[in-house]
């Protein structure tokens, strides 16, 4: 499943790098996300806990920034499993920041790919968060580069 | 454990149809019976399988599902097609529900040149398929067959039901849906109570139903972890069922031999015996004994989609499927309704806001895919091309059904329970998004078509026999030439049970 957008924000490219590079105000901005671990410059390690009706899980994964240019790209990895199923899931994610008068737009593109039985029931559901998580990522992250009023 | 290398009757494959007919077949103490089934028999039924309220777990943990990485007809994107690879195939890994053809569906099947296939001439097997605990005696329901039915919740006395339930129910009613407390009447339509099959807490797979009343008869032998590799054809009749079990290959022959193997492995298993479209056969190398080119042809499923919403109160239902559902009908001149729509178990995820989808599922399908071989190797699955939401009309249809969910939860009367539409979002695509993220109700049919001799895409005939074989027999999901209004086992279990009429009439 593909997830695609851009965002405008009110703040330079470089502030905005600033955070997102920062693994723990980037972790911050992500909701849901618990146990955090920072493993080195690059990586993280993190989980998260979902509950459908009487079946519950945990999901555990590790991204990793695999390419940067200041303050333009990023490309980053995701590889995670999920405790029930032990499905696979892999992103890969390109961020890009360019100028746009006093204003910085961010455009995304994440590929998700899930391997094993969390494909049967879950494609649905992982939309519909990922959805969730992209609409708060941005809410969070505008609420930290941009100055107040 | 089999005993013998003859019998008069060999079926191939422990599933719904399968174990039903076994089980009706060594009834009579002189006939010699053979069940074939490719996955385990663990008796009695596992944890797992047994629990009837572990529905979705078995199909996540357990180790009896085989899955199917299968591209959408909409934009090459993966996603999984399931089987159950254990005594009783899907009836032990399904949603045990309980759900018949309807009238207009056999109507259909016996309209397409199939005699002996009508409501009124299947309703007999539908009745003594079943031991209805609620309607059981009536005109059209069984009371003494060997699968017990129930309904845990009658939408006709919903005051039990949790509010958002009662909400749901309401809402669907105040839009002009009847109640239709009995989904299995020939043409249900409305709000209706999901019948399931289990007893006491105990899942009622054909297993359980059929084959373990019949275990002890010395006239069954049963051998699990069987894989047939290859069915071997002389001069228009099957000779021979070679099959592999612990490693050693075995063959074994019979007067009838009833290819019981699932909408994926019966077509398998014919063209691994040089039964099929000739030009994929020679392909793979494998020679031609019956050039039958609907072998693996007219592959049909279900397409299912959910609407995710946001939950605006708290609520933890002890169900992962909702023990109602409507049968909604996209076009209000439809003989019945052609949707299942399902109020789903909120997802929580820590950090986020509850979400509560609600699923359409379509339950017809225009335009067919195909089942092929990738190999003549009979460990290899065989490779499906889906076709599903890729007709106009299907895709007209599951758009309909959007707009009647979204107008449905988005009503002033729901919003206690239900918030914005969170996937899709109304400012998508919603064309787009049912292509690229529909699912499976995992409902597949028809890859060995019944049909007569002149349709040429027909692999058995109303007999259930294969066009061309003397003595074969296909008995499973495969056969149905359309897709029924319905969850499939039930229908299953009546062809499993046709059959055994069939055999009977033939072997004494």
């Amino acid at each position: 499943m593909k997830y695609q957008g851009k965002v405008s924000l009110q703040a330079t490219a470089e502030t905005v790098w600033d955070v997102v590079l920062d693994i723990e105000q980037f972790a911050d901005c992500m909701p849901g996300v618990q146990d955090l671990v920072k493993i080195d410059d690059r990586t993280f390690e993190g989980g998260m806990s979902a509950r459908v009706g009487p079946v519950a899980g945990d999901f555990r994964f590790t991204s990793q920034i695999v390419d940067a240019e200041a303050p333009v790209s990023l490309k980053a990895h995701v590889e995670g499993e999920d405790s029930l199923t032990k499905s696979t899931m892999t992103s890969d994610i390109t961020m890009t920041l360019s100028r746009d008068g006093t204003a910085t737009e961010l455009a995304y593109m994440a590929e998700v790919i899930i391997k094993g039985r969390l494909g049967i029931v879950g494609d649905m559901i992982l939309r519909a968060t990922g959805a969730q998580v992209i609409e708060e990522f941005f809410k969070r992250l505008r609420k930290k580069v941009e100055a107040p009023a | 454990m089999q005993e013998r290398r003859s019998y008069d009757v060999i079926v191939i494959g422990g599933g719904s149809a399968g174990c039903a007919a076994a089980a009706r077949l060594s009834e009579d103490a002189d006939r010699q019976v053979l069940l074939l089934e490719a996955g385990p028999d663990p008796q009695p039924i596992p944890y797992e399988i047994a629990d009837g309220s572990r529905v979705a777990r078995v199909v996540l943990e357990s180790p009896y599902v085989v899955l199917y990485p299968t591209p959408r007809a909409g934009d090459g994107s993966t996603f999984y097609k399931v089987s159950g690879r254990v005594m009783g195939g899907g009836s032990s890994v399904n949603a045990m529900a309980v759900v018949r053809p309807t009238k207009h569906d056999l109507d259909t099947w016996a309209a397409l040149g199939n005699p002996g296939w009508s409501f009124d001439e299947c309703l007999p097997l539908l009745r003594r398929i079943e031991t209805d605990a609620d309607y059981g005696g009536n005109d059209i329901h069984g009371e003494d067959g060997p699968l017990y039915v129930y309904r845990a919740f009658r939408v006709d006395e919903e005051e039990s039901a949790d509010a958002p339930v009662r909400a749901f129910i309401a809402r669907a009613l105040g839009m002009g849906l009847p109640l239709c407390p009995d989904l299995n009447v020939p043409a249900p339509y409305g709000v209706c109570s999901s019948a399931y099959n289990v007893k006491d807490g105990v899942r009622q797979n054909t297993t359980v139903a059929y084959l373990d009343p019949a275990r002890g008869r010395p006239n069954l032998d049963v051998v699990p972890d069987a894989q047939v590799q290859t069915l071997s054809i002389a001069n228009g009749r099957v000779n021979g069922v070679v099959y592999k079990h612990a490693g050693e290959v075995s063959t074994v022959s019979a007067d009838v031999v009833v290819l019981s193997a699932g909408v994926y492995h019966s077509p398998q298993i014919l063209m691994l015996s040089g039964i099929g479209p000739a030009g994929d056969l020679e392909r793979l190398g494998i020679p031609v004994v019956n050039a039958l080119e609907g072998v693996g042809e007219n592959y049909q499923d279900h397409a299912t989609l959910e609407m995710t919403f946001e939950g605006n109160a708290d609520f933890n239902p002890d169900w992962v499927i909702p023990r109602f559902r409507l049968m909604y009908k996209s076009d209000p001149g439809l003989p019945h309704g052609n949707f299942h729509i399902f109020q789903r178990p909120p997802t929580v995820v820590e950090g986020l806001k509850p979400m509560w989808p609600v699923s359409a599922n379509l339950l017809e399908q225009r335009d067919p895919g195909r089942i092929r071989l990738v190999s003549a190797d009979p460990g290899d699955l065989p490779e499906i091309e889906d076709a599903m939401l890729k007709h106009p009309d299907d895709l007209a249809a599951m758009l309909n059904a959007m707009e009647f969910i979204y107008e449905l939860v988005q009503h002033e009367s729901m919003q206690e329970f239900y918030g914005p539409l969170i996937s899709p979002t109304r400012e998508e695509d919603w064309a787009e998004f049912a292509r690229s993220a529909h699912g499976s109700y995992h409902h597949g049919i028809g890859t060995c078509k019944m049909g007569p001799a002149s349709d040429p895409m027909a692999v058995v005939d109303s007999n259930l026999k294969v066009h061309g074989i003397d003595n074969l027999y296909v008995a499973d999901a495969s056969i149905m030439p359309t897709i029924p209004h319905a969850n499939t086992n039930v229908t299953c279990i009546m062809i499993g049970e046709r059959l055994s009429d069939i055999v009977k009439g033939l072997v004494g």
